[in-house]
């Protein structure tokens, strides 16, 4: 290489720069070429491969949540194969439900969801409370939506299915977003995020408010008003420190079951902590240390309207129910050789209810849990994963929940995978408070007094098929499966006493049931520009439905297909379609009709206002009057417009 | 008792005197450093360059050539003794190369240079202020990797990747043409955004990673340093956009695959330049990128990302094509000593 001359003037520039204007950390130096990097791809962090998974997944990203455009965190499952969405009204306001395979009610769906390692599962009947969900869609990273039971990789709760919600690290909010919508029905919704940091502590802090008025013929209009934040705190090159905490407060309008269920609004008001500590050397070393605090206050005392069988006086009330969950838990990733890849790991949750309504005293619920996991690749086509959940809690003793999979790679990106799991869901501190009820019929529910309520179980096979063609950017997978449930806990009667409550009198282990079906996704990606999404689902569900319907819980078919397309470099469109036939939810619930349903959405970005775009969304497009739940959640078109910008 | 011994024969006294004054010469003489390595800090890195260089040369002129190692400091204080009395020079780092260039100014003669570590920017920069007549005298192994390596590589490791993703800064924005020469030549498409203020980075970032199938990771203070590292890249990860990286820590970290000269390599490389011009060539030769690399491989990134890459074999194969376009560069060969794959 021939030695350049350089002019004098390369000189006076080095001595300019040395002196004047660069600082010396700016300067080039063989400093730059030998940084010391964090482990940012840590143990916790790695992404499986969908070739690699033990069960099958579905990830939404980003991309796809815009694409939605959803305004309501829960409507993003209806784009996931063997999802529901439906709401509730009548309970506690309007409340979305998200169900996998059916066999859910109005009040918990049988799934864990997650939010980094967090449970969002309600202690008192085990649901989610998706109106109050601290999270602002922009804040998501991906959902990582495991379906089918998971218990050893995901904890207590992940019985049909499991939720994970992954937030965008602190380092991901830079400067201030700000978006909002505004639309027919009431809505309005408004979110500031902000980020910043410096010297490897990061941190975002997001502000929202979300409204609307819920159905168009019901009194169930909402708000939600939140705050939330995460710092990161990269302490050094394997050692890193995550905080979250947020609050959030909302109101839902209540009252339809009559005079002794007067027309109100209750407030809800959340606040978690969490903090993590990870140790992480590479991808496959790591151990990490978490704990959160989770508080949930239901607030609904009221009096209701006069009552003519009582000579028409009214009564005071209180529905108030208060929630706390402490959980800590240890995991420890490593690997023995380059064909071994273990995690394992313990926790401890205690879970305190107070429902004055129904519980003379707060309940506790102590449950401790020990995990493990493998991963061995035995030859390069091969891969085994073995996995095991032991639990202990106070109600129901020690149970344990395996799983194992094997993935054969036929050809590359091609690959099979036999999976069996068992997973167990732990009765809540509701369900073992309420009283057990005596029948005796062989095979029916089973006698227990207060205590003796067992968990119910689920054994899971499928057959899955993995596939990429990434020549057309191509993937697929499809999934058979084969479910055995037993010792379903379902809720008999209501709640005695005066004014009635909403809450179950009886809680018993009562029925089996037996799923079956195919279910499958494929993400295409025909042009850089567009990108299109399709699922489908077909299952049938048999049962006794001895003490609530479970046969009839899950659609028999559904199907989504959603496109995006970015259009002169400045306009996104998309449009998605849902079809879905009739089913009829567990619970108190009517039977609801098939449907089709299609949403559009319409985005323009602003070339002059860099991060900026206008755009509209509409919902139920042809106005299909289709109903949630009971008939008289009927719903509507709605539409709104959305904007957001960066400062 | 020796003396004693000693004195009672008085003829010992002379060879006494005689061991004494040759063993005072040899002292002498022996604290002329033949080589002088001066490192810019006392970093174990630095060390561990200092390190290799003796154990490569340490066996010369039946292991009587004397190393010497000092740092910068040292060079920027002391009197120019230490440099007039070397027969080589070598300077491992920026801060080294900049002193040594600067007190040899005062020297009538000064001993040839040899440039370790160093950016080819800023060694471009020093020579300028050289006198003319030296371009055998100081020369260097840059740090930098060739520009038609690292795409040699995205061909090799990366080959259905074809829009390539680039931030670069005040310094690297220099590579410009030859990026996008190189780019051309494989028909590649370059997304290319430069930032002057590590501020920018993560606006440049969004934008690059939404056009691209890869993203190329070149050193730059501005661009990649310790505020601005980790976000780099987690926001690749988190697009699933597989990251060329540029040194053994970057692949440990999250990056792909990533293209290097280890220390030992390039201590290694000045080492032989070292010892050829002691064995009595006339001169050092042109400044020159290193010949030894190292081709890394983070697996459980490749597999996350569903891609097979076996490092060794793209090594191999890169190695091969140089030695195809280089005819006159036979000593290849990558060193094999430095671990191929990140575990």
């Amino acid at each position: 290489m021939p030695q350049a001359r350089r002019a004098p003037i390369a000189c006076a520039l080095v001595c300019v720069a040395g002196h004047f204007g660069i600082a010396p950390a700016q300067e080039l130096s063989e400093r730059a070429f030998l940084i010391e990097f964090p482990t940012v791809v840590s143990a916790s962090g790695l992404r499986q491969n969908a070739t690699e998974t033990p069960q099958a997944i579905t990830v939404i990203d980003q991309q796809m949540i815009k694409a939605s455009g959803a305004r309501e965190i829960a409507e993003l499952f209806r784009l996931v194969p063997g999802f529901t969405v439906s709401y509730v009204t009548y309970v506690k306001g309007l409340q979305p439900i998200v169900y996998y395979h059916g066999l859910g009610r109005e009040f918990f769906s049988r799934i864990q969801v997650l939010i980094d390692g967090r449970s969002m599962n309600n202690a008192t009947l085990g649901g989610i409370d998706w109106s109050q969900f601290p999270l602002a869609m922009e804040d998501i990273d991906r959902i990582e939506v495991i379906r089918g039971p998971s218990n050893a990789a995901h904890g207590i709760g992940a019985f049909l299915a499991t939720i994970n919600f992954v937030t965008k690290h602190a380092s991901q909010v830079r400067g201030v977003d700000v978006s909002g919508n505004a639309g027919t029905n009431g809505i309005l919704d408004g979110t500031v995020r902000a980020g910043g940091g410096a010297g490897g502590f990061e941190y975002r802090m997001t502000a929202g408010h979300r409204a609307d008025n819920g159905f168009p013929n019901l009194a169930d209009s909402r708000t939600l008003d939140y705050v939330t934040g995460r710092a990161d705190w990269q302490i050094n090159r394997t050692d890193a420190l995550m905080l979250q905490a947020g609050v959030t407060s909302g109101t839902n309008d209540v009252g339809f079951r009559g005079p002794d269920d007067p027309g109100r609004s209750v407030r809800t008001t959340t606040g978690y902590a969490q903090a993590r500590w990870e140790r992480s050397h590479d991808a496959d070393n790591g151990l990490s240390i978490q704990f959160y605090y989770y508080r949930f206050n239901l607030a609904d005392a009221f009096i209701t309207d006069p009552l003519p069988a009582f000579n028409n006086e009214r009564f005071p009330f209180d529905d108030t129910s208060t929630v706390d969950r402490i959980d800590l838990e240890f995991q420890q990733t490593f690997t023995t050789g380059p064909d071994l890849r273990w995690v394992w790991g313990a926790g401890v949750r205690q879970d305190r209810a107070e429902v004055p309504a129904i519980l003379s005293v707060a309940e506790k619920l102590n449950i401790q849990r020990l995990f493990g996991h493998v991963e061995w690749r035995i030859t390069d086509k091969l891969l085994f994963n073995a996995g095991a959940m032991v639990e202990h809690n106070d109600i129901s003793g020690t149970d344990t929940a395996p799983q194992v999979a094997l993935n054969y790679t036929i050809v590359p990106n091609h690959v099979v995978r036999f999976s069996v799991a068992k997973a167990l869901r732990t009765p809540t501190v509701i369900e073992s408070g309420v009283q057990g009820i005596t029948v005796g019929v062989q095979g029916g529910p089973r006698s227990l007094s207060g205590g003796g309520l067992q968990p119910e179980t689920i054994l899971s096979s499928a057959i899955s098929y993995v596939g990429e063609w990434p020549q057309w950017n191509i993937t697929t997978d499809v999934k058979v499966f084969y479910d055995t449930l037993d010792d379903l806990i379902g809720l008999v009667g209501v709640q005695g006493g005066f004014p009635p409550t909403a809450y179950p009198r009886n809680a018993a282990n009562g029925d089996s049931a037996r799923q079956q079906g195919i279910e499958g996704q494929l993400v295409w990606r025909p042009t850089p520009q567009t990108t299109l999404w399709l699922s489908g689902a077909h299952m049938e569900t048999r049962s006794a439905d001895q003490l609530d319907n479970y046969s009839r819980s899950a659609p028999r078919n559904s199907g989504h297909l959603l496109v995006a397309s970015r259009i002169a470099e400045t306009w996104d469109v998309s449009a998605s379609v849902q079809a879905q036939s009739a089913f009829r939810a567990s619970g108190l619930s009517d039977p609801q009709r098939g449907f089709c349903r299609v949403d559009f959405r319409l985005v323009k970005h602003l070339p002059w206002w860099n991060g900026a775009q206008v755009g509209f969304v509409v919902e139920n497009v042809f106005d299909n009057h289709y109903t949630d739940y009971r008939n008289n959640n009927i719903a509507q078109r709605v539409a709104w417009l959305t904007f957001s910008a960066k400062f | 008792m020796i003396v004693a011994a000693i004195g009672r024969r008085l003829w010992t006294v002379p060879i006494v005197w005689a061991l004494g004054l040759m063993l005072a010469a040899a002292v002498v003489t022996g604290a002329n450093a033949q080589v002088l390595v001066v490192l810019s800090e006392d970093w174990p890195g630095m060390r561990e360059v200092a390190a290799e260089l003796r154990e490569q040369l340490g066996g010369l002129r039946d292991g009587r050539l004397t190393i010497d190692v000092v740092t910068a400091k040292r060079i920027k204080l002391d009197d120019l003794d230490i440099i007039r009395r070397s027969e080589l020079i070598i300077a491992v780092g920026v801060e080294a190369a900049r002193a040594v260039i600067d007190r040899e100014k005062d020297l009538s003669r000064p001993p040839p240079t040899l440039c370790l570590l160093i950016p080819k920017l800023r060694f471009d920069a020093f020579v300028g202020t050289i006198p003319a007549g030296s371009e055998r005298r100081v020369s260097a192994v840059f740090i930098d990797q060739p520009v038609a390596r690292q795409f040699n590589l995205l061909r090799l490791a990366a080959p259905t990747k074809s829009r390539i993703g680039i931030v670069l800064g005040p310094s690297s924005s220099r590579l410009q043409d030859e990026l996008r020469d190189n780019a051309r030549e494989r028909a590649m498409t370059l997304n290319i955004v430069i930032v002057d203020q590590p501020s920018g980075m993560f606006a440049a970032m969004q934008k690059t990673l939404s056009e691209s199938d890869l993203f190329l990771a070149l050193p730059d203070p501005v661009t990649i340093n310790e505020s601005t590292a980790y976000a780099v890249l987690r926001t690749s990860y988190q697009e699933q956009i597989p990251v060329a990286g540029f040194s053994e820590s970057m692949v440990r970290a999250g990056a792909l695959f990533g293209l290097y000269s280890t220390l030992r390599q390039q201590a290694r490389q000045g080492a032989e330049i070292a010892s050829r011009l002691l064995a009595g060539e006339a001169g050092l030769p042109p400044p020159q990128y290193p010949r030894y690399f190292t081709v890394g491989v983070n697996t459980s990134v490749a597999r996350s990302l569903g891609v097979q890459l076996d490092a060794g074999a793209i090594e191999a194969a890169l190695a091969a094509r140089e030695r195809g376009s280089n005819p006159r560069e036979t000593r290849t060969g990558t060193e094999a000593a430095a671990p191929r794959r990140t575990p």
